[in-house]
């Protein structure tokens, strides 16, 4: 005797699981490569001034949650300026909009840093309805996005990508201790 | 299509940046109300540590954001339905509006979001897998939200104002919508 609503089961676990073909585990390897490389920047821009013992730049482990992905652990940096306290804090990968973020907290506000296709300057993309009869594009024919960069996104309700650089790091650093 | 009720625009439907503004408005004041500058702070928190008041202070910044996230979807909304309907009054003939059209003869008013529009919008438009399918999360977080959240959501990706920001205004930016007044 066919036991009809656990084939359906099966059938339905069976076809959710073709669906998703992304590698979960390649995917967070992925994330915490690019979030060593923004670590590695963070750290660049600040070198001097760690050198001179003008602030502190400490990592500390964190745990993160996604969906899929489970719990895994990252590091968050803490920036001690003075008597002010900044953390740049991993946000996730498995986002909308971005391969990652990382905030980075003050005490007059957040920057959000953003692991986005390194041409993209702002949450845009070409959409053109079909013509009659024209063919879908095939799945060969769709380049997936190759090249990621993290980029300083400017908040709502325009929000931008500004390319992330010695300069436009310390204006967002200031801007978060400041005010 | 004549049996279908013609829907009249209201035209009261928020923009994004009416959505952000208030959302500002009202994360300054909460942040207002849980700081030493709050002139009544002394009263207020007696006897409670620093950690304590940022605590609950996140956690009230975590429902606003849900709450504007709700807002900002609903405006998502509100443009994909306004566009169905002008393309189905208007009975433009690309490949879209066809479809739409076809939608609108057994649905009228009723379609459903998620099978019909966003799989219109899927097929008959160069828009990628990528987007629509992030659509389709969002609105399930949406869904969650709008529901009472009695569920553990399994939404895939995590959702916050920002997030739900970007998607609505990548959508504002890109869909070449049909407008109330268009």
């Amino acid at each position: 005797m066919t036991n009809q609503s656990f084939d359906d089961f099966v059938n339905q676990r069976s076809k959710a699981s073709e669906k998703s073909e992304i590698d979960w585990t390649a995917k967070l390897e992925a994330w915490k490569r690019d979030l060593s490389i923004f670590h590695e920047k963070v750290e660049s821009f600040l070198k001097s001034y760690i050198e001179s013992g003008k602030l502190t730049l400490t990592k500390r482990s964190i745990d993160l949650r996604e969906e899929y992905i489970g719990s895994y652990e990252v590091d968050a940096l803490d920036i001690i300026l003075g008597d002010t306290k900044i953390t740049l804090t991993p946000i996730g990968t498995n986002l909308i909009g971005a391969k990652g973020r990382v905030d980075m907290k003050g005490p007059r506000g957040t920057v959000k840093f953003v692991l986005v296709p390194k041409d993209s300057s702002g949450p845009k993309i070409s959409i053109q309805v079909r013509i009659q009869g024209e063919d879908a594009p095939t799945k060969e024919e769709i380049k997936p996005i190759t090249d990621w960069e993290w980029k300083i996104s400017t908040p709502p309700p325009r929000i931008n990508y500004i390319e992330l650089e010695e300069e436009s790091f310390q204006t967002a650093l200031m801007e978060v201790a400041n005010g | 299509m004549a049996k279908h009720k013609r829907v009249s625009f209201s035209e009261q439907n928020l923009v994004l940046d009416e959505i952000d503004q208030y959302y500002r408005n009202i994360e300054a004041s909460t942040r207002f109300y849980f700081s030493l500058s709050n002139p009544n702070a002394d009263e207020l928190f007696a006897g409670r540590a620093k950690t304590e008041i940022e605590y609950e202070l996140e956690i009230i910044s975590k429902e606003n954001e849900h709450l504007v996230a709700l807002n900002l979807l609903a405006s998502v909304e509100a443009a994909f339905r306004v566009d169905y309907l002008q393309r189905c009054y208007k009975r433009k003939k690309d490949s879209l509006s066809l479809a739409l059209r076809a939608i609108h003869v057994t649905k009228g008013n009723h379609a459903s979001l998620d099978d019909d529009i966003f799989t219109a919008w899927k097929e008959n438009t160069s828009s990628s897998n990528s987007i629509v399918s992030d659509l389709k999360g969002a609105f399930k977080y949406r869904h969650w939200l709008a529901h009472g959240r009695y569920w553990e959501p399994k939404l895939g990706r995590k959702y916050d104002y920002f997030s739900v920001f970007t998607l609505a205004q990548t959508v504002f930016n890109s869909f070449p919508f049909e407008g109330a007044n268009a």
